[in-house]
């Protein structure tokens, strides 16, 4: 009996020892994105970093890696992935690099200016980079990089609609109104469908979710296993919908499934949406990314912005 | 009260804290995705160093049980 309580012990140590070690593991971050998109100060609003937000020189398509240090001591590494565009021979050897790093990344974000109007350029980015990849690595990347929509305080609908500043202590929360609001879901809609809806490698995504109750559904697409939920291939909105009204009682599962494919619009000047964002990044973690991510998680929300900061914004109304 | 464009302002207030309940929300759900994966990756690490500590007494044991074999087997 020694010998076994000696051994369980042993592996009791040796598990202590690898968690450790994975804990303090740099967590590997890469956001792809043309130049100006906000790729930097996103990352400092999500993770709490202070990257260099210099704009990288125009044109540039050079990956740039950077290491950071967060609040709690844990370290980034930040793969900035400039677009591509520049020269056709030049983009092969670029997206070489570029699928690597978003293979080995923790974390992959696409990152597309709210405003821009044209699709293309990324879309076609995104295609060639899928293309040169065997399936198992479609399926991953897929599943990986979440898309989000950059600078969405920028965008002016045609009526004249300020955001809302709300006041909360020493803080302010924005939030949109109609106008804002419509124009934002208008986007997220255009670009979802640029993106993932009419992709041919749509239906490659798995998204995932973790359940805490006993998910006992039976679905062709769904699985579930220790407390996680996948769904194999796309879920658009309206089998969204059909499954939170099947089974009501998992409605926040399906909705937070259902975020895995969306392309989420933020703001890092407003702090809008990142919470939303930061779910969904942990939600789509690997297992073995989860010990280095821990260090850069809060237990408070995201959404503050200091209010003597808030109230020197333009296109605002102040609400207390 | 004021009120901006068509908006009253205690509607707005309403609207603002509807956001907050909900960053708060998003704030819950990443925590609970966290743990969740956190247990998960722990759960995967004890399964493996078990894995690897007895597939070294396993062939340690082979290696042994040889030893008791007749040599011409070898």
């Amino acid at each position: 009996m020694d010998v076994f309580n000696d051994t369980l012990q042993r592996i009791a140590e040796e598990a202590k020892l690898r968690w450790n070690e994975e804990t303090r593991g740099s967590l590997k971050v890469s956001v792809m994105g043309q130049t100006g998109v906000g790729k930097s100060t996103l990352i400092n609003s999500l993770f709490d970093v202070d990257l260099n937000t210099d704009p990288v020189r125009p044109g540039t398509t050079k990956i740039e890696m950077r290491s950071v240090e967060g609040k709690q001591g844990h370290k980034i590494l930040f793969y900035d992935l400039p677009g591509i565009g520049e020269s056709q021979g030049k983009d092969e050897e670029y997206l070489k690099q570029y699928k690597q790093m978003l293979l080995e990344s923790d974390v992959a974000i696409w990152a597309i200016h709210a405003d821009s109007r044209s699709v293309s350029f990324d879309r076609d980015a995104l295609h060639k980079l899928l293309e040169t990849v065997d399936k198992n690595q479609q399926i991953q990347l897929m599943s990986k990089i979440i898309f989000v929509l950059t600078k969405v305080d920028l965008l002016t609908p045609v009526l004249s609609s300020p955001w809302i500043l709300y006041k909360v202590g020493d803080e302010g929360v924005f939030e949109t109104m109609d106008p804002v609001d419509l124009l934002i879901k208008q986007k997220e809609q255009y670009f979802q469908e640029s993106f993932i809806k009419s992709s041919p490698f749509k239906d490659l995504i798995k998204g995932q979710t973790y359940c805490s109750s006993r998910f006992n559904v039976r679905e062709p697409k769904l699985r579930y296993s220790r407390n996680i939920v996948y769904y194999d291939g796309l879920l658009d909105e309206g089998e969204r919908n059909r499954l939170i009204d099947s089974y009501r009682r998992h409605k926040d599962v399906f909705k937070r499934l259902y975020d895995n494919y969306r392309v989420i619009p933020c703001s890092s000047r407003y702090k809008y949406n990142l919470n939303l964002l930061m779910r969904v990044v942990t939600d789509k973690l690997a297992s073995k990314s989860t010990g280095k991510f821990g260090g850069f998680l809060t237990t408070s929300t995201m959404d503050r912005v200091p209010f003597s900061q808030a109230v020197r914004y333009v296109n605002i109304v102040r609400v207390e | 009260m004021t009120s901006y464009p068509d908006y009253e302002v205690k509607d707005l207030a309403t609207r603002a804290r509807a956001r907050i309940e909900m960053d708060e929300k998003y704030a819950r759900e990443t925590l609970e995705a966290y743990e969740t994966k956190r247990r998960l990756r722990i759960d995967e690490i004890i399964i493996e160093v078990i894995q690897n500590f007895y597939g070294k007494v396993v062939y340690e044991l082979v290696d042994q049980v040889k030893k008791l074999l007749p040599k011409e087997w070898f």
